[in-house]
């Protein structure tokens, strides 16, 4: 059996997953997953998701024929095989998953991402958030911390909104202080935290149309657990929007699968 | 506090708006007949709207049209839209809400807009014009005509400038008839050229209004008002009759001492998208502009210049070049401003960046800095003339408030007139 | 020998983007009344500085070498760096070798910087020149005219004139000037693992700092060693870059682009030295001939009007020319200009079936992360199966 490794190293979370395949018409087999915190040592933090992968596959260092990393700390790994971008290991990730191209929408920590999946599972188009802050995970993270709860609670809360409240803001700063005026003229926690969603999702929309690519739309990346945000996008895109099981790992399903591939090819 | 109480709504606003709804009906019977009526676009600054009388056209403003949209609050779509098809977060929204809104056959007042018989740009000193024009033409298949006219480097126009300017329009003349297949009417245009000279005189009147205190007029928000008809009619005796009974009705208007706290010069364009709230934030402190720049982008007028009937050419070329705030340099804007605060008498000066137009932002903090100095009370706030995205009505709420309060202090405490320092020497001089 | 020749790119890397100016100031030294004159970007008729006996000098900003002090109150948040910069450099006293300092009409910042600047620095003289938006024939005129009143003013300020054969002779060294320039792009479409993009870069941009007879010896001793170079070509994707007309894009970033498997076989980063393809006739009237090859002859380029159509087809022949496989539009932050033109290019780009990334930069980043990732996935999405 082949069996190669992804590793997604993000900017909060590293991902490692090992997958196997016994010949070249045989099914893809995911045989173990890890995920630690990405600290500082990315190199370490690396190691250590793989390893708790490679425990359980029950499989030891040496049975892993080839490693992909991905993610921002990609060329931090120093027993990586080779480095590919985070955006073609969602695109072949997200492509694996649902056996067909179309568009994906990833919205990590750090970076929202609208992407076009070719039928073949190759990169069409992509757009890249700006670097301002205002569209991704660290600031629901934020607001989160302003507002008094945790990250996991956000989507479950938001649910429960009546009357949201917009925020119309582009910038994260200004973003603020209008999540500040609302917290101060009394509006609900649920009703802030679902106008964050749909403002994250009118511009997830935005990008989306950007790469001009049909719904239905892979929701992926650590946003895409808050079923809040979920709800918001199928309601204001009026689109499909499907989440995958275990939606933060898709980029290192996707680096595993390219790196099975590397893999199969040199042989 | 009554918000209402300083914005006064006579009949000259209802002879506005009609003029207004008069002009969009004509273009949309040109939309229709295209032949029968022939089209000019062009840009508000420097218009040559009397040139296009020698042919009967009716001139086309994609400034107005965006602008219009962001009052009704319908500038977000088209600029979405613009974006999606690759225009940037940050180009100038005017644009993007002008080409989104045609892709999205959105019209201001819910008529038709036709295809201009000719894109005439008349970049005056906006860059950011020509691209515009290139892009309009591109997509609507129009013919393009970019008059060029050059930037003012020193005090007046030198006599190369003129003469480059006098051939351009020569050759619009000429375009314009091929594409009309009419023939120029000179005559016409000479007539037009006194008309506007006469709506120019009644319009520096009431420009000169708002140097009586208190002033009876807003020469920032009550001036945008007055805008359509001095870009639109000036050259036509309507334009003449609208501004007579402005000037007439303004002079008569009855104001009391209490309506007036502070004065104000203004500069850079309004918050379209939050016109309303923006011009209540001044109401509530019985706040009246008494000058602002951007009401001489059509033209400098209040200073002295008059259309020529006698040199028509030479007059609408002398308007281009150097009667216009956006063709003139920044300094020339100090001294502009510096002039406005000592003969308009104001309070202090509020600096307004919009983040759509550099040519008219980018430096402004160099201008406060230099106001400042001269001991001027000066504000500075962001926020975008189409974007509604980018103004944060609380925080500009706040920093209005703020402002007033310290000029409200400075005048208890007796230090209102701070001697207006002298400029520091430049070799220009504007006025 | 080859050693020798990757040496020979580090003074002129330096050179290039030397914020003191040392060789402008080490010229001046050189004779008593020497004078020196910046211009902003993107072009300036150097043919008439040249021939007052002055030195013209191409400055493009600071890089990431300069923290802002004043600029960023003075200018405000949406302007783009080099503006910034450039009003920088004058605070801090940087410009202070050059006697006059010369803009153009590119665009909306860059023309109020001149006025900013003018009344920050008293002491030194600004011209701001018009060119034309214009091909009216009545534009060549005007531009005659607008060279006569520049030339006016620098003769004032050099205390020489400018005669018609010191004229003939500027423009026979810039003729040979942009004849090299344009050899060294030839051979960057021909052989890009010859001679890297930032060598290219370095040795150009850095004419703009030196005097044009130098700067042609040095290209003529290195081009046939440059030709004699080894190494093979390398698997990868022929790049045509443009936007990046005048705030100029961080070398690393020039770098990275190299290393995810991009050949740039053709740029914008210095149009100033090749500004028309074909040399400038000496006769008749020089100054004359500077006007109307202007008018009529010049690159297209995003800061000049040109109709949306001819502008499309300058970018095809650019691509055509090059052989390129793909455009990446490498743009300044708050480019407007550029902006514009993007959307223009990027639809005669898609209809030519050609990829294009797009990619925004400012001077002084210094974290490419982002900008690596999405440049290495276009790269990836063409190169893998």
């Amino acid at each position: 059996m082949l069996v190669a490794a992804g590793i997604d190293c993000g900017t909060g979370f590293t991902k490692a997953l090992v997958v196997g395949r016994s010949g070249p018409e045989a099914p893809l087999r995911v045989l173990g997953k890890g995920r630690v915190r990405s600290g500082v040592q990315v190199d370490e933090a690396a190691q250590s998701a793989l390893e708790i992968a490679l425990g359980q596959a029950g499989l030891d260092r040496e049975a892993v024929d080839y490693i992909a990393c991905t993610g921002f700390g990609r060329y931090n790994v120093s027993f990586r095989d080779v480095a590919i971008t985070e955006i073609t290991a969602a695109a072949r990730g997200a492509f694996t998953i649902r056996n067909q191209g179309g568009p994906v929408l990833d919205i990590g920590s750090q970076c929202t991402r609208a992407i076009a999946v070719t039928s073949a599972g190759k990169v069409q188009a992509f757009k890249s958030n700006d670097k301002c802050a205002a569209g991704s995970g660290t600031f629901i993270a934020r607001a989160a911390k302003y507002l008094g709860i945790t990250v996991e609670e956000v989507g479950e809360l938001s649910l429960g909104a009546r009357n949201p409240q917009p925020i119309s803001s582009i910038c994260a700063v200004l973003a603020e202080s209008e999540i500040i005026n609302h917290v101060s003229a009394g509006v609900s926690v649920e009703d802030i935290l679902r106008g964050i969603h749909q403002s994250l999702a009118d511009r997830a929309g935005a990008m989306l149309r950007k790469v001009r690519s049909e719904s239905p739309v892979l929701f992926i990346g650590g946003v895409a657990k808050q079923r809040g945000m979920t709800e918001e996008l199928r309601r204001r895109l009026g689109v499909e929007v499907e989440v995958p099981h275990d939606c933060d790992f898709v980029c290192a399903l996707g680096a595993a699968v390219l790196a099975l591939r590397r893999l199969a090819a040199r042989n | 506090m009554s918000v209402q109480a300083t914005e006064y709504r006579g009949s000259i606003h209802q002879q506005q708006k009609e003029l207004m709804l008069q002009w969009y009906a004509a273009l949309d019977r040109a939309a229709g007949n295209a032949a029968e009526q022939p089209v000019v676009s062009m840009m508000v600054s420097g218009n040559c709207v009397e040139l296009l009388e020698g042919f009967g056209a009716v001139p086309l403003y994609p400034e107005v049209n965006a602008l219009q949209l962001a009052i009704r609050h319908q500038s977000l779509d088209p600029i979405l839209l613009a974006e999606e098809l690759g225009y940037a977060a940050d180009n100038c929204a005017y644009v993007k809400a002008d080409i989104g809104a045609y892709l999205k056959g959105i019209t201001p007042a819910g008529g038709r807009l036709p295809k201009p018989t000719l894109v005439l740009c008349n970049f005056v000193g906006c860059n950011t014009y020509l691209k515009w024009f290139e892009h309009t033409a591109d997509l609507t298949g129009a013919p393009l005509y970019v008059l060029d006219v050059p930037f003012l480097r020193s005090e007046e126009p030198g006599e190369a400038d003129i003469a480059y300017v006098v051939r351009q329009l020569k050759e619009v003349v000429a375009r314009l008839e091929s594409l009309t297949g009419r023939k120029f009417d000179y005559d016409r245009f000479q007539q037009a050229t006194a008309y506007s000279a006469e709506s120019e005189g009644l319009w520096s009147g009431i420009k000169h209004l708002a140097q009586r205190s208190p002033s009876p007029f807003d020469a920032y928000f009550d001036a945008i008002t007055l805008m359509g008809p001095l870009y639109v009619y000036r050259a036509r005796s309507e334009g003449v009759q609208f501004f007579r009974d402005a000037l007439r009705e303004l002079e008569q208007k009855p104001v009391s001492a209490e309506d007036e706290k502070f004065r104000l010069v203004v500069e850079g364009p309004p918050p379209y998208p939050y016109f309303r709230a923006f011009r209540d934030m001044f109401a509530r402190w019985k706040a009246c502009a008494v000058a602002s720049t951007y009401s001489t982008v059509g033209g400098l007028w209040e200073f002295g210049f008059r259309h020529d009937p006698e040199k028509p050419f030479e007059s609408v070329a002398r308007h281009m070049l150097a009667q216009n705030v956006t063709n003139r340099n920044y300094l020339q804007r100090y001294e502009q401003i510096g002039h406005y605060l000592r003969a308009w008498d104001a309070d202090g000066l509020i600096i307004h960046f919009v983040k759509s137009c550099r040519l008219f932002s980018a430096g402004q903090g160099d201008m406060r800095e230099y106001f400042s100095r001269m001991g001027v009370p000066t504000l500075y706030i962001e926020s975008d003339l189409e974007d509604p995205r980018y103004f944060s009505e609380a925080q500009t709420r706040n920093r209005l408030d703020a402002f007033f309060e310290s000029l409200e202090h400075m005048k208890r405490t007796g230090a209102r007139r701070m001697p207006l320092a002298a400029p520091q020497p430049s070799p220009l001089r504007v006025l | 020998m080859a050693e020798c020749l990757e040496q020979s790119f580090e003074p002129l890397t330096e050179l290039a983007q030397d914020i003191e100016f040392a060789s402008v100031r080490r010229w001046k030294q050189g004779a008593p009344h020497r004078k020196a004159v910046a211009f902003f970007p993107v072009y300036a008729p150097m043919e008439i500085i040249h021939a007052a006996g002055m030195l013209p000098v191409g400055i493009a900003g600071a890089g990431d070498r300069l923290d802002l002090q004043h600029a960023d109150s003075r200018f405000g948040s949406f302007i783009c760096s080099i503006v910034k910069t450039t009003f920088e450099l004058g605070i801090t006293g940087k410009l202070e070798p050059f006697d006059a300092l010369l803009f153009s009409t590119i665009c909306d910042s860059a023309r109020n910087l001149c006025f900013v600047m003018k009344r920050n620095f008293p002491g030194q003289h600004f011209e701001f020149l018009h060119l034309p938006h214009s091909t009216s024939e009545s534009s060549i005129e005007f531009l005659a005219a607008e060279y006569r009143r520049l030339m006016g003013e620098l003769q004032r300020i050099a205390g020489v004139e400018i005669t018609a054969g010191a004229l003939r002779n500027s423009i026979a060294m810039f003729n040979r000037q942009r004849e090299l320039a344009g050899e060294i792009y030839t051979l960057r479409a021909e052989a890009p693992h010859l001679l890297r993009a930032t060598e290219s870069y370095a040795l150009l941009r850095a004419g703009l700092r030196m005097p044009v007879e130098e700067h042609i010896a040095i290209l003529e001793e290195m081009l046939p060693k440059i030709r004699a170079r080894g190494g093979k070509k390398r698997d990868a994707i022929r790049v045509v870059i443009e936007g990046s007309f005048c705030e100029q894009p961080p070398l690393p970033l020039i770098r990275v682009l190299e290393a995810a498997g991009c050949d740039v076989v053709d740029d914008d980063f210095t149009l100033a030295q090749r500004w028309f393809s074909e040399p400038l006739p000496l006769e008749p009237d020089p100054v004359q001939t500077l006007a109307e090859r202007y008018v009529r002859c010049a690159t297209y380029s995003s800061v000049r009007h040109f109709p949306a159509a001819a502008r499309c087809r300058g970018l095809e022949q650019r691509i055509r020319r090059s052989r390129a496989d793909a455009v990446i539009f490498l743009i300044a932050k708050f480019c407007e200009p550029a902006y514009f033109d993007y959307v223009l290019f990027k639809k005669a780009v898609d209809q030519l079936g050609l990829p294009s990334l797009q990619l925004e930069f400012e001077e002084k980043l210094f974290t490419f992360d982002r900008l690596q990732t999405e440049i290495e996935t276009f790269v990836e999405s063409l190169i893998f199966d």
